[in-house]
């Protein structure tokens, strides 16, 4: 479905990541994690499309991409980048659909369909609300849901998420969670760069560890973040503690609880 | 629909200057003298429309693709580069109207490249390319008023041109630029599906399959285009590029393929109308186009700016 064989990106003239293969397939949810500058992004741009491949092959969706070229999967994959950067004036609704629409003939009006993904879109991640307003007027958090409804409003088959879960409260990580569940339900593949470890335990099947340009480890998620192996990935002590973090939505019964959930916290003690 | 109704302000204005001059009414279709008015403010009205709707053609394109609310043709430079090539060219003698079109052109395009590699040089932000247009745009100014003074018998029309007039416009003149004019607003139409990508921010419009920055230069070159056309004709007329796109906003939600057909039609009418009290200002009907378009414009972009507070 998703294939990376012996990758390698490169940013800005400086290469980032380096013989990186790996496989990810439909319906699951995979992580992408790893300390600041790890490549994370730089990966997710690779795979959106917006980042030509410097060696190595990396194939999606029936496209493909070897060095020099750009992965052009068009509408099948839809990518959130951690910081929008988009127009001050342009309202909720307008960017979800000129999301959903993509770069389009400039006579051609949105569809009743259009409009409706878009606003199911929105009123999914509990943003219906924020459909007249302009992005300007937003909290980076607002933009965000947004932004994450605009990437869910094409039904892609790859969802590519930069940090979904930055800015986010507790209401709307959850909200956010059980959409990412229900979109890999759907048999979407979501990939998500993230560095709050302790919710990916929550809502995530495989996680991929990036370090120093390479992959470190890559396996279920219960597996492969062990404190053992995040020390060294982070280059820090850390100690395991129970946290409360937001549950995920079920399908059907709507009830919103917090769960309990392991939780990584740096180890210096005296620190927080 | 608020926003369609903006459009009968085009013809509303156009009928206003064909039959109202500081003389009260006139009605063209008289005989004797009405013929020669008619053909004289059909002229004026065609040429401040054009005019109007082509810098709000360079207008939204810039405030797109800066994503830059404060952009403008007039403020980056573009206007002052264009009026360059023409006093230029004029001053080496080259006076055919396809010649003073060509170097409108240059002058134009060569400003506006200069504000983007001096901005991308000095690594500024979008928000700061538009001080760097400021500087250049005050610099070149100067050389324009240096070089008109050395015109001679001439300069008394090239001030008046300097300042913005549609009053010395020609039937001639009006044929070159014309269709320049609207290829630079028809080719930024065409990009207004791409634009409207770019709004979500680089990288996902990049992940959408556009190439940002060849749209970038695609759209800067429109807009040099279309102003540096204006330009020829009218000479740099400010706020109307910045000033419709932001009306035209306001009624919508921001999505630029609704932002720029009402910015088009809004640039035509204000500049219609800035022409008309152009008349009653000064009845010689001389009044420099910017000294009305910045009269109207600048408490509608203070009010703007009250209202958005971005």
């Amino acid at each position: 479905m998703l294939e990376a064989d012996s990758l390698s990106l490169a940013y800005g003239g400086r290469v980032v990541l380096e013989g990186l293969s790996f496989e990810a397939y439909p319906g699951e949810v995979l992580a992408v994690v790893g300390p600041n500058g790890a490549g994370k992004t730089t990966l997710l741009r690779a795979l959106s499309g917006s980042l030509e491949v410097a060696g190595g092959a990396l194939s999606c969706c029936g496209f493909s991409a070897a060095a020099g070229e750009r992965l052009g999967a068009g509408d099948r994959i839809s990518y959130a980048p951690a910081y929008p950067d988009v127009d001050p004036w342009i309202s909720a609704l307008d960017l979800v659909l000129s999301y959903r629409m993509g770069p389009r003939r400039p006579w051609a009006r949105p569809s009743r369909e259009d409009v409706g993904a878009a606003l199911e879109s929105l009123r999914r991640l509990g943003a219906a609300a924020l459909g007249p307003r302009r992005t300007s007027e937003m909290s980076t958090g607002e933009l965000k849901m947004v932004m994450l409804a605009a990437a869910l409003s094409r039904r892609s088959d790859v969802l590519l998420l930069d940090e979904p879960l930055a800015y986010l409260d507790l209401r709307n990580q959850s909200i956010a969670m059980s959409a990412l569940r229900a979109e890999a339900r759907r048999g979407a593949l979501v990939l998500v760069a993230s560095h709050e470890l302790h919710l990916l335990r929550l809502y995530a099947d495989r996680v991929l560890v990036l370090s120093g340009g390479r992959a470190v480890a890559m396996g279920r998620v219960d597996s492969v973040l062990s404190e053992d192996l995040l020390e060294r990935a982070y280059g820090v002590p850390l100690r395991e503690e129970r946290a409360l973090v937001p549950s995920i939505h079920r399908a059907g019964g709507a009830r919103e609880r917090h769960s309990y959930c392991n939780y990584f916290r740096c180890g210096a003690p005296g620190r927080y | 629909m608020r926003g369609g109704l903006l459009h009968l302000l085009l013809p509303v204005f156009f009928a206003l200057s064909l039959f109202l001059g500081p003389y009260g009414f006139i009605n063209p279709f008289s005989h004797g003298l009405g013929a020669f008015v008619l053909e004289l403010r059909l002229l004026r009205a065609l040429a401040a429309s054009l005019v109007g709707l082509a810098l709000a053609a360079s207008g939204s394109g810039l405030q797109a693709l800066l994503k830059n609310p404060l952009a403008d043709p007039y403020i980056l430079g573009v206007s002052s580069g264009a009026a360059l090539g023409v006093l230029t060219a004029i001053a080496a003698g080259f006076v055919w109207p396809l010649a003073v079109s060509l170097s409108a052109l240059l002058g134009g395009l060569a400003a506006l490249a200069l504000v983007m590699a001096v901005s991308s040089a000095l690594g500024l932000t979008r928000t700061s390319m538009v001080l760097v247009g400021v500087a250049l745009s005050y610099a070149l100014s100067s050389i324009d008023m240096i070089i008109m003074m050395d015109l001679g018998p001439a300069v008394q029309g090239s001030l008046a041109w300097l300042f913005g007039t549609v009053a010395y416009a020609l039937w001639g003149e009006l044929a070159y630029a014309a269709p320049l004019m609207a290829a630079g607003a028809a080719w930024i139409f065409l990009r207004a599906g791409h634009l409207e990508s770019l709004m979500l921010g680089d990288d996902v419009a990049e992940s959408m399959g556009v190439r940002a920055r060849r749209l970038r230069a695609e759209v800067a070159v429109a807009s040099a285009l279309s102003t540096s056309a204006a330009v020829a004709v009218a000479g740099p007329v400010g706020f109307v590029g910045l000033v419709a796109p932001w009306i035209a906003r306001l009624g919508s939600g921001g999505a630029f393929r609704r932002i720029y057909p009402l910015s088009l039609s809004l640039g035509a009418s204000l500049t219609v109308a800035a022409d008309l009290a152009s008349r009653f200002v000064e009845p010689g009907g001389m009044a420099p186009l910017t000294s009305i378009t910045a009269l109207m414009g600048a408490p509608v972009l203070v009010y703007l700016l009250a209202r958005w507070r971005g």
